[in-house]
């Protein structure tokens, strides 16, 4: 029976039927790349190169600066070009570090790009070997991994939970991970569960991946306390607090955090990640997202590097047609729509979409006829009408309860009015900071 | 017959007369002693109740400037003539200053800045940026949504072709503007003659070029031209010193952008200010600017 | 103008890539980038289609005048409504989108569904003009009335038009006598007074006191004229919407099928209302009649299945939709039972839309991982 969070939710068309078959593949090595800086949640990476350097693929050229923050490295060997301002899809203006490739690819010392052996009697070097390698959450929010692996002393956390929902439409990268590398990732649970010394683990799958599911029940067989969970395919199925409800029944309390209800929940994507940073010693300098929509020729699952420029990737994908109208770094429930074409990949991006004119066809917006879809929607049991109308009309200080939004965008999927809830919803929650800083 | 007429008035009279006793003891009882001090204060003030000043409305001020004697509190839109008058009630040299006026450090309105993109969200300069959302190409400049001449409450800002626009004569200088503007590109200037460089890009020259004929490139001009030391540069963009300008006019002739703002000017500052068009002689400088053309490499 | 230069050598590092202008004209929105293809004018749409089979019945019930009484009402509603739009101000392609959203055919069909076959064209006008003005643009226009545009105009009617508003026909089993030709002959049936519904004289003769043996004429006279499968078939007298339960609740099926009503407020009214009268009935069957005649009877389904159920004067939560159709039950049993008025169902849910604010604050419910309510 699957497995779901009790009330909310919206359920949009899947779409995934263009890249859910299709094996990841490995872009080629790009010409240049443009590493931001600001990589994850928290205080952005200072650069330790300057142009002219010579760089290895894996070398360090960001240092983090204080606890939430995590190092950044080279994903290409080649020479430091400039360490500017560039357009990134975190804003018009990031610093990054441009390096040219020399088509070699020779990576720092110490990597073993073969390795799969993890020495599971010395879990106390996991932790280093995950913050040296610059992990942070691959699910798309970027939080530094190391800081979620270390939650204080009374919390209480017993439960790791491995999220393998994936249920953004059009995204199947996680899906394609779970399938072709279901071995890596569950010696990346354990590392992982060893670190947080918790002896129960769950991973969750929505029921749309069949052979997800097989796989990673395959590669846990003999593992013990890992339980493979399948979830109902329901938006948001992998958002944090929902698949804890789904998973385990807590519900997170407003305002707290899940490792509250003790448990601590990480993407598969990150668990592969941390599998690469012990067994291999590798940084974290490429990831798999997936390309699609219906703007672009050839959609695929795609292993790219960080920084690489999106124009790589467009040429190796068949080029856009001409209908392209809107390009989204992530998913269409939550991604950001980008202005700009020539932005780089970073290593939260967990996919790419171009959407053609109908795609992206704006919606007639209609005053709210109170119909009550947006509260059924919304899996945090808020009111999104009436917050909305508040930030409409500027009561700003009203707001504290929009500060428990996920921003998971299902009530203004469900709204037949298509208000703008969410840009309501942020705009009122980024004034309500404003005025709680003013004091 | 009488008795119709005498009895109710008697009677009304009565209530009335009864009713204003108490009202009279409630007044004496119940008064609230307020030092007449703050009550003339007050009406020394503008009274628009704006909050430029801090406190919450003019008897707010009030009252606090007559409890504290704080020769530093000053009222913005009131400027030199309320200080003046404020002083003289409270025996204090209140400092006065004019009021400030705002001004926009930008002039990229749709026919000089290029745009690229298309925005379809809240009309809303702050809801734009939290989306990055801002057509202009320059990300620095004006986004031109209006959220500034929502938050002014004397029609005193308006957006023209794209890029906000100050209205001097209305403006009473409380800010309201500066605080609502996401990119911070208003800012308070004294008002009367003054010289401002109406941009805020810290882009390289080349990459201003692309995206805007009036934005600043970074090309020091202004800064050579100026005898006073008024002219800041950081990081590709000059800015003026409000405190070291004395309005000569050198800079705005020299800015080969036409960055620089000038209002006000007269006599030979008009005249320094707007040179007449240079010849295409290679070699010629007409004007007093002593730059040549090429700067170093 | 002087010869480009380029910045000086203690400048910051060389010229930063200035952002390629994109090749498309990309549109940026906030996520999220996709919408439900459900909307507005879909779901008004919709609800006026299902009223069709009570228009049908209505004009198979009661001739030609039905068919002018329900289309005028509608188009004096849409016109109503786009010279309201215009009034305040708005543009001409706001006015159109608006007038054509189908609220305003919603509440016209409903209105006129609310009216006798006889109602005089005047007053259809009033009525429509009432209902859009009063009742809808007075507040804002949609989603912003608090009470329901149709029932505003009707009850406003009835307290002006009294007479034409109580005016019934009876129905006629097809196309032929004019309304008024129809009044003239059940006059003089009955002597000359106005043709009452079946409820309406069941009323009047309780109300008068009569003696307990005209109680039972009258109330045998009512259940032979007026069998339970008439009144669920709409074989009587009545508004034009009132009487055929069957069309209503085919109509309705197809709101239920297409998830634009739920059992919340419908359910709870009738059986509020069953509730109460049941008892009345149980404790009094002398007086008090059989409660499925009150279901059926009266402009019970029309109310509770889609005059209660306006989106826009409900709640918005499920919870607070179930008080609400339960206390428009209730409020419309009292009145009929107790109150001067034989049907008490529009005053019910204007009474409980007032409400409705107040009903919605406090059946928010928690938050997510909220343990306990927090005080509002």
């Amino acid at each position: 029976m699957a497995r779901t969070f009790r009330r909310g939710g919206v359920h949009p068309p899947e779409e995934k039927q263009r890249t859910e078959r299709k094996p990841i593949e490995t872009l080629p090595l790009p010409k240049r790349v443009v590493i931001p800086m600001a990589q994850c949640l928290g205080a952005p990476a200072e650069p330790t190169v300057k142009p002219k350097d010579a760089v290895k693929t894996g070398q360090r050229i960001g240092e983090p600066k204080g606890f939430v923050s995590t190092p950044v490295h080279a994903s290409v060997s080649g020479t430091v070009k400039k360490v500017d301002l560039f357009p990134t899809a975190v804003g018009a203006r990031s610093l990054c570090v441009e390096i040219e490739s020399d088509g070699k690819d020779e990576w720092v010392e110490g990597v073993d790009l073969a390795g799969s052996d993890v020495d599971f009697s010395q879990p106390d070097a996991f932790l280093p070997a995950l913050t040296e390698a610059g992990l942070v959450g691959m699910g798309g929010a970027a939080f530094p991994t190391h800081v979620k692996l270390k939650p204080p002393k009374d919390a209480q956390v017993d439960t790791l939970i491995l999220n393998g929902a994936e249920c953004e439409p059009y995204l199947t990268a996680d899906h394609r991970l779970m399938v072709e590398h279901a071995a890596e990732i569950a010696t990346g649970l354990q590392i992982l569960a060893a670190v947080l010394k918790v002896e129960r683990t769950f991973v969750g799958i929505e029921d749309n991946k069949p052979d997800a599911v097989a796989a990673m029940k395959k590669a846990l067989a003999g593992v013990l306390g890992v339980e493979v969970v399948v979830c109902r395919t329901r938006y948001p199925q992998g958002a944090e607090k929902q698949l804890i409800q789904s998973i385990t029944n807590h519900e997170v309390p407003p305002g707290k955090l899940p490792m509250h209800v003790g448990c601590v929940v990480q993407n598969v994507g990150t668990a592969f990640a941390a599998f690469e940073a012990v067994a291999r010693r590798k940084p974290l300098v490429e990831r798999v997202l997936t390309v699609s929509g219906r703007a672009i020729r050839e959609p695929k699952n795609l292993r790219v590097r960080v920084g690489t420029p999106l124009g790589e990737i467009v040429t190796f994908c068949g080029g856009t047609t001409d209908d392209l109208r809107k390009l989204i770094f992530g998913g269409p429930m939550m991604g950001k729509a980008l202005r700009y074409e020539d932005v780089p990949v970073v290593k939260s991006t967990s996919g790419i979409l171009f959407f053609d004119r109908q795609e992206a066809a704006a919606v007639q917006e209609f005053p709210c006829i109170r119909c009550g879809r947006c509260l059924e929607a919304c899996p945090q049991r808020l009111v999104p009408c009436d917050l909305g109308d508040l930030a409409e009309h500027g009561l700003y200080d009203r707001l504290a309860d929009a500060m428990d939004c996920v921003e998971c965008d299902s009530c203004q999927y469900a709204c037949p009015a298509h208000r703008r809830l969410v840009h309501l919803l942020r705009l009122g929650k980024s004034e309500f900071r404003r005025l709680q800083k003013k004091g | 017959m009488l008795e119709a007429v005498l009895i109710p008035a008697a009677v009304m009279g009565g209530l009335g007369g009864l009713l204003a006793v108490v009202l009279l003891v409630a007044a004496r009882k119940f008064a609230v002693y307020e030092d007449p001090l703050i009550a003339a204060v007050e009406a020394a003030l503008p009274n628009a109740n704006c909050g430029a000043c801090g406190f919450a409305g003019c008897h707010d001020f009030a009252s606090k400037l007559v409890a504290t004697r704080d020769e530093k509190m000053f009222c913005p839109p009131g400027g030199k003539d309320t200080a003046a008058k404020v002083g003289a009630l409270l025996g204090l040299q209140v400092e006065g200053r004019d009021p400030p006026v705002a001004v926009v450090l930008c002039r990229g309105s749709r026919g000089v800045a290029n745009y690229a993109g298309e925005y379809a969200g809240l009309a809303d300069c702050r809801a734009a940026t939290l989306v990055d959302g801002a057509t202009k190409v320059c990300p620095y400049g004006c986004v031109g949504l209006g959220s500034c001449v929502r938050a002014c409450k004397y029609d005193a800002i308006e957006i023209r072709d794209g890029v906000a626009v100050v209205l001097p004569e209305k403006c009473i200088g409380d800010g309201a503007c500066v605080a609502a503007c996401p990119r911070g590109i208003i800012r308070m200037a004294p008002r009367g003659v003054r010289v401002y460089v109406a941009c805020v890009s810290h882009d390289p020259g080349a990459a201003v070029r692309k995206y805007c004929k009036v934005g600043c490139i970074g090309c020091k001009r202004c800064v050579k031209a100026c005898t006073f030391d008024a002219m800041q540069f950081d990081r590709n963009l000059a800015r003026v010193d409000h405190d070291k300008c004395t309005a000569c006019g050198a800079c705005v002739g020299t800015c080969p952008q036409k960055v620089i703002e000038e209002v006000g000017l007269t006599g030979e500052a008009h005249a320094k200010a707007h040179p007449p068009p240079k010849e295409k002689k290679p070699a010629a400088e007409p004007t007093a600017a002593a730059a040549p053309p090429a700067a170093g490499a | 103008m002087a010869e480009s230069t380029t910045p000086t050598a203690d400048a910051a590092a060389a010229p930063a890539k200035a952002p390629e202008p994109a090749t498309h004209e990309l549109l940026v929105t906030s996520s999220p980038h996709f919408a439900t293809p459900e909307n507005v004018p879909r779901i008004m749409h919709t609800v006026w289609l299902a009223l069709l089979p009570a228009c049908a019945a209505a004009v198979w019930l009661f001739g030609l005048d039905a068919l002018v009484v329900i289309g005028l009402t509608v188009l004096a509603c849409v016109g109503f409504e786009a010279l309201l739009v215009r009034a305040r101000g708005r543009s001409w392609g706001e006015v159109r989108r608006t007038a054509l959203d189908g609220s305003a055919i919603v509440t016209g069909v409903l209105l006129a569904l609310n009216l006798p076959a006889a109602a005089p064209w005047w007053m259809l006008l009033v009525g429509a003009f009432v209902a859009m003005g009063l009742g809808k643009h007075a507040f804002g226009g949609l989603g912003h009335n608090p009470f329901n545009p149709a029932l505003v105009a009707r009850v406003f009617l009835l307290i002006s038009f009294p007479t034409q508003m109580l005016t019934w026909s009876s129905p006629v089993d097809s196309f032929g006598q004019t309304t008024a030709e129809r009044i003239e002959q059940d006059k003089a049936e009955l002597d000359g007074q106005t043709y009452a519904t079946p409820l309406g004289k069941l009323k009047d003769a309780l109300r008068n006191r009569a003696d307990p043996a005209k109680l039972a004429a009258l109330r045998a006279e009512a259940a032979e004229r007026y069998p339970l499968l008439d009144l669920f078939l709409g074989r009587t007298g009545g508004s034009l919407g009132e009487t055929s339960a069957l069309a209503l609740l085919l109509g309705a099926a197809l709101l239920f099928w297409r998830r634009i009503l739920t059992w919340h407020i419908p359910l709870t009214f009738v059986a509020a209302t069953a509730l109460v009268t049941g008892i009345a009935w149980a404790v009094n069957p002398e007086v008090y009649v059989n409660p499925l005649v009150h279901v059926l009877g009266g402009g019970l389904i029309l109310g509770a299945f889609f005059m209660a159920t306006d989106m826009v004067t409900s709640p918005v939560t499920r919870l607070g939709m179930v008080i609400f159709g339960a206390g428009g039950g209730l409020i419309t049993a009292v009145i009929r039972l107790w109150g001067s008025y034989p049907e008490g169902v529009s005053f019910a849910i204007l009474i409980m839309n007032a409400l409705v604010p107040l009903i919605d604050r406090y059946t928010r419910g928690r938050k997510f991982g909220e343990t306990r309510r927090a005080a509002a």
